[in-house]
Formats: structure tokens, C-alpha cells, sequence
């Protein structure tokens, strides 16, 4: 399993075995296919951050790969959630430039 | 470590989410002129709404086309939410102004997303878009002509360019 990027308390792993991610919510660990990879990340940037500022939202909740995990989120850790999978995917752009 | 992302995606990840926001802008376009074409029918301008009930056609065939690339080179492709669009215009001409603004909006997001692919050397995509570019040409084009049948047949009444924008039609 190799690190692909980690910020705060939430990490992303990447198994060139089983060709799955492993994100790591805290303690938490859910694998996830390339395809559930994007989706979550879809999801998270369709997250208005704004609303949560103007008080309108203070926590998301976010059902991930096919409803098989819920998770409840505060606008922290949608900040945390939105930088480590901006970097992951930055991370495997620099593999595709280095394989 | 494997590139599984590039294995998995063959697009640039950028140019999904634009292509994505294109999706939306297609499904909008498609809306909006439906609203045009309701719009003509209700003034019983019969070809002229033909032409718009075409569009709505044509823009959703678009947005279809963008939705199934993006699949179909493993990415994901999100089905568009569309927001209210003016139903309201006060004459045929304003109509055609309007779609023509909007065709012209459409040109200018194809030739961004052009200019991404180019930028994040995403030859595919940037081959895929090359359909679209020329699509765009001709849609202004046809929005061009008929704002032009709408300025010369200012004598003409309403029915009588009604039946102009017909031409139209059969053109497409």
C-alpha cells in the first residue's frame, strides 16, 4: 500500500495489488475503486463551502461507494477532505509524468 | 507505484470537470430553447418554433455526445441540473438575439476547454472537441441567418417570416 497523499487526519493509499485506494477518515479506513474515487471527489467539490460561512450548513452528510458508507462531515473536515483529495489527485498526475 | 489513474482515466482529470460543466451548459441550452420554442408556438409561429424544438433536439444530442466520452474513457460523467430559463421575449427577433448570444456563449466555453485539453496535452479530448468547434461555427451561423431574414423582411409580416425561418429548417 503506498501513500499517495495525507493531509490533517485524513489519508489516501493506493494498492497496485488490488487497484483500490484506501482513504483513512481518522481511524476510519474504506477502499474504494478509481471510479468511487472520482465520485467522492465530485462530491466533495460540489460542496459550496460559502454556505457553510454564511451559517446556512455546518455539517455534510456524504454517502459514499453505492450508499455503503455514511459519514457525517463539519466544514472543517470538508476543508481537510477537499485539500487531501485535491493533493492525491495531484500526486498520481507527477506518476504519470514520472512512469 | 502504478499510474492506476491514468490506466483507469484516459482523460486529463481538469478537462473532466470542464467537460462536466460543458454537460451542464449543453442541458441548459436545451432548456432554454425549449422556452423559446413554447414561446413561438404560443404566438403560432409554427416553423420557428420547429426550428427551436429542433435545437433542444440538437443541444441535448450534444450534451449525450459529451456524457457518453466521458464514460466511455472511464471517467464521470454527472447527469446536469438545469436552472429556470426566460420564458419571456417580446418579439420573434429578440428571440434569434437571444439564441444567438447563447450559441456564442457555448462557442466561447468549447474554444476554454479546447485550450485546456491543449494546454494538459489531452490530445484526445482536444480530437473529440474538434467536432463541437465545428458545430459552433454553424449554429451561429444559422442564428446569424436568421436574425438576418428577421432585419431584411422588416416590411414583412410576422406569419410571412415565420415561413422564411422554414428555410431554416430544411437547411439543418
Amino acid at each position: 500500500m503506498n501513500l499517495l497523499y495525507t493531509y490533517q487526519k485524513f489519508s489516501i493509499f493506493q494498492s497496485d495489488v488490488t487497484r483500490n485506494f484506501q482513504v483513512d477518515f481518522a481511524g476510519k479506513s474504506v477502499s474504494m475503486s478509481f471510479c468511487e474515487l472520482l465520485s467522492f471527489r465530485e462530491k466533495l467539490k460540489r460542496i459550496d463551502l460559502q454556505t457553510h460561512f454564511e451559517g446556512a450548513d455546518s455539517v455534510e452528510i456524504l454517502s459514499l461507494c453505492n450508499k455503503r458508507h455514511l459519514f457525517i462531515f463539519d466544514t472543517l473536515d470538508i476543508i481537510h477532505l477537499k485539500e487531501l483529495v485535491r493533493g492525491a489527485f495531484i500526486s498520481m498526475a507527477y506518476q504519470n509524468v514520472l512512469v | 507505484m502504478k499510474d492506476i489513474a491514468r490506466q483507469e482515466l484516459s482523460i486529463h482529470i481538469e478537462v473532466m470537470d470542464m467537460l462536466n460543466d460543458q454537460i451542464q451548459k449543453e442541458a441548459q441550452s436545451s432548456t432554454a430553447y425549449l422556452a423559446m420554442a413554447s414561446w413561438c408556438d404560443q404566438q403560432g409561429l409554427e416553423n420557428s418554433a420547429q426550428f427551436f424544438y429542433a435545437q433542444a433536439e440538437e443541444e441535448r444530442t450534444h450534451m449525450m455526445k459529451i456524457f457518453r466520452f466521458i464514460n466511455d474513457n472511464g471517467g464521470n460523467a454527472m447527469a446536469p441540473a438545469t436552472s429556470a430559463v426566460n420564458h419571456d421575449f417580446t418579439s420573434l427577433e429578440e428571440v434569434f438575439s437571444d439564441a444567438l448570444a447563447h450559441e456564442v456563449g457555448i462557442t466561447k466555453s468549447i474554444h476554454k476547454l479546447v485550450a485546456k485539453s491543449r494546454a494538459e496535452h489531452d490530445y484526445a479530448t482536444d480530437a473529440f472537441l474538434q467536432w463541437f468547434v465545428t458545430e459552433q461555427m454553424e449554429e451561429e451561423q444559422t442564428m446569424r441567418r436568421a436574425l438576418d431574414i428577421l432585419k431584411l423582411g422588416e416590411k414583412m409580416s410576422l406569419l410571412q417570416l415565420d415561413e422564411r425561418i422554414a428555410e431554416l429548417n430544411t437547411a439543418q
